[in-house]
């Protein structure tokens, strides 16, 4: 066969191969950035199961953090609400990240409940609790990163907007959590 | 912990009663070689003469240079190995009554074997390296507990080998060093599952973001995980089999404590994470705690190194914040 033909075959066979590569590239890019939201999703209700029994153990000894034990209680029913929207439920979670930096920061008043075997426990779960949320929206970054990068750089982009695929937004924190906590304001309850 | 100077005073008895061995083993090292240099001196001019006769065809019997070549060779590897076993028992003495001692006055819940090494199925377990370990040798094993931590370590020298037919069709077998250095296991302080490997990264640093891409391909290792850490990325490639857990164990406080662990050592750093360990190979090609038979054991500067040398090694565990247990893990 003369190479002409060779070429007018393995050219556009090649070409299909390659765009089919781009292509499941992406969908498995999606797929990937939908995993990591369901991940952070698992380690944030870890977080809601552990506070009954974080709020039953501080409240004998924390006698005058009555109202930041209220706040989250009520919030946790907030983000147990099967009714609430995702937008009410993520702010609720965000509010929950905050209250719980302050009763952290609260304990120190307390020495007994500090050396509590139970409440040590309870720390070391909440602490890794924490850290695995952490890292959970790590790896939902660095998903969308990738994700975005298939979708903005040429020439998978042509297959993206083909698609109807759109960039996504890295998770952040709201301006609630990033607010500092009022330590002052813990101080004096 | 005591001071350097404070150990020093403590080991003067034991330093001295040494250090007078000492000096008798250099004198029987220089006794050997100057028997093998006047065995040399001896017979390199005869065989010298001899051949020279030869030169002027007056006789052709070459027996006076092959028995003076031959009792020059048997010399020169008796010596060689007299030399060399003077020195292996004067190493010896010193890791056994010295080394031991330091060891213990920095830390004494650490015990110390010159001739022990890790397990090299503990090795294999860390899953850092690839290749087999045809060859695997070790030294100066050192196992206990720095504050919470349990760990254990040892000089490691392993090789794989690798035999190729050459150009006449012969089979020749040569041995490639894949690993030569410092080998660390320590308890690790937080809990997971799977397995996440730390290696150094030569291929983004040679070819940037498609480096990155090769990286990807590798068949051999699980997923590639992309950290956010810029100095981090650029110094290490991670592995991993879990994307979450991987940042779990690599929070942003471990990534920058590797990355200044890695500027302090000045050397390559592979680490992985497996079961309830981290493991820690630290590429070092000089042979660590080798005491110098020429020195003086009385100059305190060189027992000063090996303290220095020791606690880089034991100052890991602080380095990588290992003794923090925050966690679920005790």
């Amino acid at each position: 066969m003369s190479p002409v033909i060779i070429a007018a075959i393995a050219v556009p066979v090649l070409l299909i191969l390659i765009w089919i590569g781009m292509n499941n590239s992406l969908v498995n890019k999606k797929n990937q950035v939908e995993n990591a939201f369901g991940s952070i999703d698992v380690q944030l209700k870890k977080r809601t199961d552990l506070i009954p029994n974080l709020v039953a153990t501080v409240q004998q000894y924390m006698k005058h953090e009555a109202g930041l034990l209220t706040e989250i209680t009520a919030l946790r029913a907030q983000v147990t609400d099967p009714n609430a929207s995702e937008g009410d439920r993520f702010a609720a979670e965000g509010q929950l990240s905050n209250k719980l930096g302050s009763l952290n920061i609260a304990v120190e008043n307390y020495p007994d409940l500090k050396a509590s075997q139970n409440f040590m426990q309870l720390q070391g779960s909440m602490n890794e609790v924490e850290e695995q949320i952490s890292a959970s929206r790590r790896a939902y970054n660095a998903a969308v990163t990738s994700y975005n990068n298939g979708v903005e750089m040429f020439p998978s982009s042509i297959i993206a907007s083909s698609k109807g695929y759109k960039r996504k937004a890295v998770f952040e924190i709201t301006e609630a959590e990033r607010q500092n906590v009022d330590v002052k304001g813990l101080f004096n309850s | 912990m005591e001071s350097f100077d404070t150990i020093y005073q403590r080991l003067q008895p034991e330093l001295a009663g040494l250090e007078e061995s000492r000096i008798e083993q250099v004198k029987k090292l220089k006794k050997t070689f100057m028997i093998f240099l006047i065995i040399t001196a001896v017979c390199v001019p005869v065989a010298a003469a001899d051949v020279f006769y030869q030169a002027f065809g007056r006789y052709h019997q070459y027996l006076p240079a092959a028995i003076a070549g031959f009792i020059l060779l048997v010399t020169g590897i008796v010596c060689g190995i007299r030399a060399g076993n003077i020195k292996k028992k004067f190493k010896i003495v010193f890791k056994t009554e010295i080394l031991t001692k330091i060891i213990h006055a920095i830390n004494p819940d650490l015990s110390y074997n010159y001739a022990d090494k890790i397990d090299m199925s503990k090795f294999k377990q860390s899953d850092i390296f690839k290749q087999s370990c045809d060859v695997y040798n070790g030294e100066d094993y050192i196992t206990g507990i720095v504050d919470k931590t349990k760990i254990e370590m040892s000089e490691l020298h392993c090789q794989y080998r690798q035999t190729y037919t050459d150009s006449k069709g012969n089979t020749q077998t040569k041995y490639v060093t894949f690993f030569k250095g410092l080998f660390m296991i320590a308890d690790f302080n937080k809990e997971f599952k799977g397995k996440t490997i730390v290696l150094p990264d030569t291929m983004e640093k040679t070819f940037g973001w498609l480096g990155k891409k090769f990286q990807k391909m590798n068949v051999m290792r699980n997923q590639l995980i992309t950290l956010e850490d810029p100095v981090f990325e650029k110094e290490f490639a991670v592995y991993g089999d879990d994307q979450v857990e991987a940042r779990y164990i690599l929070s942003t406080s471990l990534m920058s404590r590797i990355t200044e662990l890695k500027k302090k050592l000045g050397c390559k750093l592979y680490m992985s994470f497996v079961g309830k360990s981290v493991y820690i190979g630290i590429h070092w090609s000089k042979n660590l705690f080798e005491p110098n038979i020429k020195k003086s054991l009385l100059d305190s500067s060189e027992i000063e190194l090996f303290y220095h040398e020791l606690n880089l090694c034991f100052g890991i565990v602080e380095d990588l914040n290992l003794n923090t247990r925050i966690w679920t893990k005790a």
